[in-house]
């Protein structure tokens, strides 16, 4: 062996690696006889040496519990948005979706004809239920919740925007009944164009609960109220972090959705064994972008 | 879940990708450590490492359907190749104006804030020498540095690293050998140092220094 043939042998030595006994001999030989690639090999032992010291001064490094905290969180959300689309309910923490199928509300989309229509539709159900239904069955008479004067968007039969820092603001209820199974109760919209700092994102989920508890008290002003509206419980939001949360200036949805009972274990609420085969409803709080920021049960 | 006693990372992937939380956790907790301690060897900065670490976990969540076992490669290197495709994006977003020259160099292309400063408090002889040898390493050029972290730091095989990095096992080898030769070359660089100031001394004192030549034969 010479120097050229012993400086491709000598790391795996001086690493004790597994390498061909004839090649270790030869090494080992010529090493003895010429004392630079003796030194060489000394060199490569000693860096083994410090290589271990230094894999051992970083052994029991570990990522703080917090990223486990973090991640679990994480894969409950991913969880129930894979259980919700597998049963066919809106995409709740799923894949990217540009155009989500929840979004009747741009301005644009918006048609007269269609709202006269579909005012004339809500009135004849109203008349149809006021003759059909004995009198005795209404509560005392209220008032009816009222659009803001200045409101410069189209009327909407079916949707209302209201901005959720009006929150003294009356505000229309909505129903708006999409195709498949899923069932969109409310829509309302926060304030765009004001900025969400990353680190203000719970006050985003905050304003969109009280957003909800707002459109819940203006129910509550409806002419007849429904013991479900004002029974309703719901948990508080939890964020579903692998949809990236909230960014600056962004605006969202929040809508009701029905979800599998057992989409409650997904996110560690205890479920009644009894009633697994049923669903629970939630609201699923979706971005600009159609991903699901968040999502509260209600019962 | 129900599980063997201890469940392969396959079957814990498995379980996971059908939603069982148990077994995301399980797998989390037997991989996050390595995990981490490479983004860690290979940045320098545990901010970074807890990143990367918790980019790894999400994408296996998200993408871990596109791991197959039946290639050979093991989970533990599926997930290294995740933390080193994050690792590198995090060189490429720390150092935009680094310029070219200082890159083909094959010289410290790490950023500066990247390298974790020894103690200079610290008087212990083998700390000062690990502290030198991790700044050596962190100074390395990343595809250099990747091997020595995986091969020398977690006493991983040529093959296993090379499924890790995508690369050949050669390639593997040829640059754990040249990564070598340079921390080799750094660390004597240091001691040498050291050892001009001895030598300077003994010359004083009359004293002569043997050099020696490379033999050929």
């Amino acid at each position: 062996m010479n120097c050229h043939e012993f400086e491709s042998t000598f790391n795996d030595i001086a690493r004790e690696a597994l390498i061909d006994a004839g090649a270790r001999r030869d090494a080992d030989t010529h090493a003895e006889a010429c004392p630079p690639c003796a030194a060489l090999l000394n060199d490569a032992r000693t860096l083994t040496a410090g290589l271990r010291a230094l894999s051992s001064d970083t052994a029991g490094a570990e990522a703080p519990p917090r990223v486990e905290a973090n991640l679990l969180a994480a894969f409950r959300a991913h969880a129930a948005g894979l259980a919700a689309k597998e049963s066919g309910v809106l995409p709740v923490a799923v894949a990217p979706v540009k155009s989500s199928p929840v979004v009747p509300l741009t301005v644009k989309k918006w048609s007269w004809p269609k709202t006269f229509g579909a005012a004339g539709l809500a009135a004849a159900a109203a008349v149809a239920f006021v003759l059909l239904v004995p009198p005795a069955l209404f509560g005392p008479p209220t008032k009816l919740a009222t659009k803001p004067a200045d409101s410069r968007q189209p009327e909407p039969t079916n949707i209302t925007v209201p901005p959720i820092e009006q929150a003294s603001d009356p505000s229309d209820v909505v129903e708006v009944p999409l195709k498949e199974d899923a069932v969109v109760a409310k829509v309302q919209t926060p304030p765009r164009g004001i900025p969400t700092p990353r680190g203000q994102r719970n006050e985003v989920m905050r304003n969109a609960a009280y957003g909800a508890a707002r459109d819940n008290a203006g129910r509550t002003n409806a002419p007849a109220p429904t013991a479900e509206a004002n029974s309703e419980i719901v948990t508080d939001f939890i964020q579903l972090t692998d949809s990236g949360g909230f960014v600056a200036g962004e605006g969202a949805h929040l809508i009701r959705v029905e979800l599998p009972r057992t989409a409650l274990v997904r996110f560690g609420l205890p479920l009644n064994a009894e009633r697994v085969g049923g669903r629970v409803k939630a609201d699923v709080l979706i971005g600009e972008d159609g991903m699901a920021r968040a999502i509260r049960f209600v019962r | 879940m129900n599980l063997a006693v201890t469940p392969s990372d396959t079957e814990l992937l498995r379980h996971m990708l059908a939603g069982d939380e148990e077994a995301f956790a399980a797998l989390y907790r037997r991989r996050q450590g390595g995990v981490y301690r490479f983004a860690l060897q290979m940045s320098g900065s545990e901010a970074v490492a807890e990143d990367v670490t918790q980019e790894v976990f999400l994408a296996l969540m998200r993408e871990g359907h596109r791991f197959d076992a039946t290639r050979g490669s093991s989970l533990a290197a599926y997930l290294y190749g995740i933390a080193r495709n994050h690792v590198l994006r995090v060189f490429e977003r720390e150092r935009p104006t680094l310029p070219l020259a200082e890159e083909e160099s094959g010289e410290a292309p790490v950023h500066e804030n990247l390298i974790e400063r020894s103690d200079p408090l610290g008087d212990l002889t083998r700390a000062d020498e690990v502290g030198r040898l991790r700044q050596a390493v962190l100074a390395l050029p990343a595809h250099y540095r990747e091997v020595v972290v995986l091969c020398e730091l977690h006493e991983m095989s040529y093959a296993e690293a090379a499924a890790a990095l995508g690369c050949a096992v050669g390639t593997v080898r040829s640059r754990l050998h040249r990564a070598r030769s340079m921390l080799a070359e750094k660390m004597r660089g240091g001691a040498r140092e050291g050892a001009v100031e001895r030598a300077t001394e003994r010359d004083a004192a009359g004293g002569a220094t043997m050099r020696t030549t490379r033999c050929f034969a």
